[in-house]
């Protein structure tokens, strides 16, 4: 045991001298030399990188982010392509679908019958965007939104899609979009966490949710997403336990503190100073959340404009109303789920449900936002993983079908934060199968992002197990086409 | 030595083999060691001699210096034969080698009649010492380019010019060229015959014709150079040199391609305009241009004393003296959160105090602040008063005044500010006829006014909530229902039957049971459709068994290990049945006494199934309840049979009620019986189905 310890506290020593040393006058030539940029102030690193301050003076400043989990159709939302009604029951030419390889649901599939949307499509505002009549409310707000319809991934299936799309990596051990945001830009309001995770399901089939995509992965755990559940407890733990005021927990936490500072000066190591942080930060949550959560203050308007779905804890509406205040008192980054996008069958019928619950809080969420002056600093991301194929999955009619997951297009709708307002970006073939102008790649997209909240994508770094790693890892650009 | 000399003399006459050009290509190898050695020696030679031994070995490090100076020559007159251009930086080179390798030679040969004579020795060594200076200088200029030295230094001393000031050439395109092209196409070398280093070159072409067709990148020699492949002999700039990044590529091609324009502002060009959408990114690589302030940063000390954990103070971005600062906590906040500021009042641009207890006579400390852009006074307790005050902030762009109490007239004195641009007034007494004339007075300003209900479209209400948890309780309790939503009125029945905004009565204060009842309660409020009804089910228990024990054992898949598990007053969940809340019985029917200690007069007995016919699980087929002061002596007080259902029903669970004739016991015996043959539509016809019990209450 003894000897453990010594073992233990000549490693941190020796850490501690490492750390030291970096940032000591004897080695700053060094760094330089490591460092390209060091002594000119191009900030061409993350030693110019003051946590809490970004690059660049941010378009927003906050991003509230609807995960339509599942991966929705667009070819029944966003993207018109009415040459599949025409070719109903054709088979998807080879030239089209190239290779393009498939899931284990379709792979046994001898033909792939074309399918077109069951519902009808118009053209809403100044921008003409064609939206689908399933999304009646989001339509109405088309002036206020821009349409990516060229968005691409990498990844067939749900669980990686998704983990790509909220850490920049399909395996799960990076940190999320959210804690990168966390990290970079830091807490806006110091009785909140930073980054707030809310979930919902519709009725519609669903894939799961898992904690791992609101991860801090290497970075400090403070930047964790920090869940919110619809029960009587929106934050588990958080309440003082029967019997404990808050005198007696503010010594409590005042003596903790005190041992914790102890092992600090001690150990040095980070992890504690995280969970003094944490400790008090929880204390200062317990008035915080309460007056969050309570949505007994919000004007008629409110409740009319979200549905009153939105004062039933849980539900995507009342998430979308949580994000508003959440995000209106500083919170850095809300993430959305809301679970049943899956529709391999029964997707006429399925479709129309989910629609319904997320359409009116959606486009609430913009007014909302809008009306208080929020929106230009707030950027909102509303879509799923990928997207569904252009062909049918299983038995096929004209009032029912199925559609499998299709990585190569498929549409997401940003508003606010600085992007352009009533417009509708890249464009897919006529098959609305592969993409044919402006494609947007996951990591295309996640460099637009950080570029909003005043970050260049390659200089937001955090250095782990000996090298720099980034949201964006080695790729993107940023889609300067579609910035106000 | 006479070989260096000779072709020296014969340059131009020589053709070399190639195998001889090997050596010529390891000039750049070789000429570090004369440079060493040379000045080695020559350093060396000042020193006092010590003694004689160490002599020996100087002779021959003055021999090997020499003659490696010799050989880096010759391979350096054999490099420079490759290369059929000359300028005058190689013609300086040339020369200052051949002069080094001379001066080596002399320097070895001729080392003891300069060892006489110490001030020409001196003499000769500095001159020596300079010569290689400037000759490695030379050649340093060929391969790397001018300025290669200091050239980090220029780099990051120019400023790129704002893109609305930039010249299309001489801030965008020569410094690219300059950049990467200028090494080899200047005036001393000028490779090619082709000079890059200023305009008129650049229009000029060089020995292979014309550089560019204005408008055709395609047919264009330059960009046709850049984009050959790399081991190609003519691609540019070549192999070993540094590359065009795809911007810069990029942009000679845009630039050719809209026109190849020279000294015209490009912000002249139309905003469309490929080249100029790329040249003002090219410039501003940190993202949009940063607003300029002319004030002076604050203080770091004293902003990271102010900010703490109910104030943030924040710069907009690194570097810039702006601050955004946002404060947050109702019951925290008082003038003096905004009095604090004040020594920052100059640096702050933006203020966000949404929601908080501002109030008049705050405006005094706002006013200071002259340089906000941007005030968020949504939801804070300004009258119209207050707002008019605001007057004084002259560089106000954005102010938002949603749900304050601001008036038509007030807001009119604001809307003055020439740089105000948008105004948030919703949730105000500013209504749209009030608006309209300001609407048109103010043009260049957007009202936001949001969203108001004006009764259009009409939806349906959300239930309220029972607060009390269903299932069995004893004697009395009193429930509670509330509504999250002000204003609605909720109404509640206690028999089954639905309420309606008529019907029903209307819920004011918590609701006192003592029997079982099934409540519904709905919400209702004008301008909305009532609500759904919540519904719940309260099971009051009138006599508790005080034991409990099993004539027949529960199948081992659902069987729990507390035997009161049918006594224990709590209801089974639905989450999952195999975790110990529910019994199950299959092969054979569930059987138990229960004992009372004293007498007791039971009316009925309840007992908490489940039904899912998807699941064999359906409801019994009979269930009889004994009653008798012991277990010897029972006699039968109900029964209950039930039809097998005919199709398929979803999982619910539901009571099954069994009404007794009067007696006085004090043991229950209790018998349920499954279906003993699922019928003909189910997918296991003929198997035993399930039974699954909770509890079982006894009233």
């Amino acid at each position: 045991m003894n000897k453990e310890l010594l073992n233990y506290g000549l490693n941190i020593n020796r850490r501690k001298f490492l750390s030291r040393m970096s940032i000591g006058l004897g080695s700053a030539a060094l760094g330089s030399l490591l460092i390209p940029g060091l002594f000119d102030n191009t900030g061409e690193d993350e030693a110019g990188f003051i946590p809490g301050v970004p690059h660049f003076a941010p378009k927003a400043k906050r991003v509230i982010y609807l995960f339509q989990n599942g991966a929705p159709s667009q070819l029944e939302s966003f993207d018109y392509k009415p040459t599949l009604n025409k070719l109903m029951g054709q088979d998807l030419p080879e030239s089209i679908r190239q290779g393009q390889r498939l899931t284990g649901m379709t792979s046994g599939q001898k033909s792939f019958p074309l399918v077109g949307s069951y519902y009808k499509f118009n053209q809403y505002g100044q921008s003409g965007a064609w939206i689908s009549e399933i999304f009646p409310h989001i339509a109405k707000i088309a002036d206020d939104i821009c349409i990516i319809r060229s968005m691409h991934t990498e990844a067939i299936n749900h669980d990686p899609a998704l983990t790509f799309f909220q850490t920049g990596a399909q395996q799960g051990n990076r940190p999320s979009m959210g804690a990168w945001v966390s990290y970079g830009l830091g807490t806006e309001n110091k009785n909140l966490p930073a980054f707030c995770v809310l979930l919902s399901r519709g009725k519609g089939n669903g894939q799961g949710v898992y904690s791992k995509l609101w991860s801090n992965g290497f970075l400090d755990s403070i930047h964790q997403g920090v869940q919110f559940s619809s029960g009587e407890n929106p934050i588990l733990y958080l309440q003082d336990p029967d019997g404990m005021d808050r005198t007696a927990r503010r010594k409590m936490l005042d003596k903790v503190a005190e041992l914790n500072e102890l092992q600090l000066k001690e150990f040095g190591d980070p992890e504690i100073a995280a969970k003094i942080q944490q400790y008090e930060m929880a204390y200062r949550m317990q008035t915080a959340v309460p007056e969050i959560m309570d949505v007994s203050k919000e004007p008629d308007d409110i409740v009319k404009l979200y549905g009153s779905d939105c004062l039933i804890p849980g539900t995507y509406a009342a998430n979308c109303l949580l994000a508003r205040k959440l995000s209106e008192n500083g919170v850095r980054f809300v993430q959305l789920y809301h679970q049943g996008w899956d529709q391999h069958g029964n997707l006429p019928n399925e479709m129309r449900g989910q629609a319904k619950d997320v359409d009116q809080a959606s486009a609430a969420l913009i007014t909302d936002l809008k009306q208080r002056g929020l929106l230009d600093e707030t950027l909102v991301i509303w879509g799923g993983e990928f997207g569904r194929t252009n062909y049918c999955q299983g038995a096929m009619s004209e009032e029912n079908y199925g559609r499998d997951h299709h990585p190569r297009s498929f549409s997401i709708w940003m508003a606010g934060g600085g992007i352009k307002p009533g417009m509708v970006y890249g464009e897919t073939d006529e098959f609305g199968y592969n993409i044919v102008k402006n494609p947007v790649h996951i990591n295309d997209f996640h460099a637009t992002v950080l570029n909003q909240l005043g970050f260049n994508h390659e200089k937001l770094t955090y250095r782990f197990q000996g090298r720099r790693y980034r949201l964006t890892d080695v790729a993107g650009t940023v889609v300067k086409d579609i910035l106000a | 030595m006479i070989f260096l000399l000779f072709l020296v003399v014969f340059e131009s006459l020589v053709k070399i083999p190639s195998w001889v050009a090997v050596g010529g290509r390891l000039h750049p190898l070789l000429l570090h060691f004369p440079i060493v050695l040379l000045l080695i020696a020559f350093f060396i030679s000042w020193l006092p001699a010590k003694n004689k031994t160490s002599e020996e070995w100087l002779a021959l490090l003055r021999q090997v210096a020499a003659l490696s100076a010799v050989i880096t020559a010759i391979a350096g007159m054999l490099l420079s034969l490759e290369d059929d251009d000359a300028g005058n930086v190689l013609l300086l080179h040339k020369i200052g080698g051949v002069v080094t390798a001379l001066l080596g030679y002399l320097f070895y040969a001729y080392y003891e009649l300069l060892e006489n004579r110490p001030a020409v020795k001196k003499g000769f060594t500095i001159a020596g010492a300079l010569v290689i200076t400037a000759t490695g200088h030379w050649g340093a200029t060929l391969t790397h380019g001018e300025n290669y030295v200091l050239e980090p230094v220029y780099k990051f001393k120019k400023d790129l010019p704002p893109p609305e000031k930039a010249i299309v050439f001489s801030d965008i395109i020569q410094p690219i060229l300059n950049s990467k092209c200028a090494a080899c196409h200047n005036p001393s070398k000028l490779k090619g015959e082709l000079l890059l280093t200023d305009a008129d070159g650049v229009l000029e072409g060089g020995k292979s014709g014309e550089l560019f067709k204005p408008g055709q990148p395609e047919m264009s020699l330059l960009i046709e150079r850049l984009h050959l492949p790399l081991n190609e002999k003519k691609h540019m700039p070549p192999a070993s040199k540094p590359q065009l990044t795809d911007a810069e590529a990029a942009l000679l091609y845009a630039w050719i391609k809209s026109g190849a324009v020279m000294d015209t502002l490009l912000f002249s060009l139309p905003e469309q305009d490929t080249f100029r959408i790329l040249a003002t990114n090219y410039l501003q690589p940190e993202g949009p241009a940063a607003p300029v302030y002319d004030f002076k940063a604050a203080d770091e000390k004293k902003v990271k004393e102010l900010n703490n954990n109910y104030r943030v103070i924040v710069p907009l971005g690194k570097g810039s003296p702006a601050l955004s600062v946002n404060l947050y906590g109702r019951n925290i906040y008082t003038s003096k959160s905004l009095e604090e500021l004040l020594p920052l009042k100059q640096q702050i641009v933006e203020l966000n105090l949404a929601h908080l207890p501002v109030k008049d006579e705050d405006i005094k400390t706002i006013k200071q602040f002259a340089n906000l852009e941007k005030l968020n006074l949504n939801y804070t307790e300004l009258s119209s008063a207050g707002v008019e005050q605001l007057t004084s902030l002259s560089k106000l762009r954005e102010l938002m005044l949603s749900g304050t109490q601001v008036t038509a007239t007030s807001l009119e004195k604001v809307l003055g500010l020439d740089k105000l641009k948008s105004v948030y007034i919703w949730d105000t007494p500013v209504d749209s006829l009030q608006l309209q004339p300001l609407k048109t007075k103010f043009s260049n300003i957007r009202f936001e006014t949001g969203f108001k209900d004006d009764g259009a479209e009409i939806t349906q209400l959300s239930p309220p909530v029972i607060k009390a948890t269903q299932g069995i309780f004893h004697n009395a309790k009193t429930i509670e229902i509330t509504h999250p939503f002000t204003g609605v009125e909720i109404r509640y029945t206690l028999d089954g039957t639905q309420p309606d905004s008529v019907t029903g009565m209307i819920y004011t204060e918590p609701i006192p049971i003592d029997r079982s009842v099934t409540l519904k309660a709905s919400a209702h409020k004008s301008g909305w459709y009532g609500s759904m009804a919540a519904q719940a089910t309260f099971i009051r228990q009138g006599f508790v068994p005080d034991s409990i024990d099993y004539i027949t054992q529960a199948d081992p898949q659902y069987h729990s290990d507390e035997p009161r598990v049918l006594i224990d007053g709590a209801l089974g969940s639905f989450t999952n049945i195999a975790n110990g809340e529910w019994l199950g019985y299959q092969t054979r029917e569930a059987a138990f006494y229960l004992f009372f200690n004293e007498k007791v007069s039971p009316n009925e007995v309840l007992i908490q199934m489940m039904k899912n016919t998807g699941g064999d699980i359906f409801p019994a087929a009979r269930l009889e309840v004994w009653g008798g002061l012991n277990e010897g002596h029972l006699q039968l007080l109900g029964r209950k049979s039930n039809p097998i259902p005919e199709k398929s029903e979803p999982r619910t669970s539901f009571q099954e009620v069994i009404p007794l004739s009067r007696a006085e016991v004090q043991c229950l015996k209790i018998i349920i019986y499954p279906v003993s043959s699922l019928p003909a539509w189910n997918r296991r016809k003929g198997n035993p189905a399930w039974i699954m019990l909770s509890e079982v209450v006894v009233n």
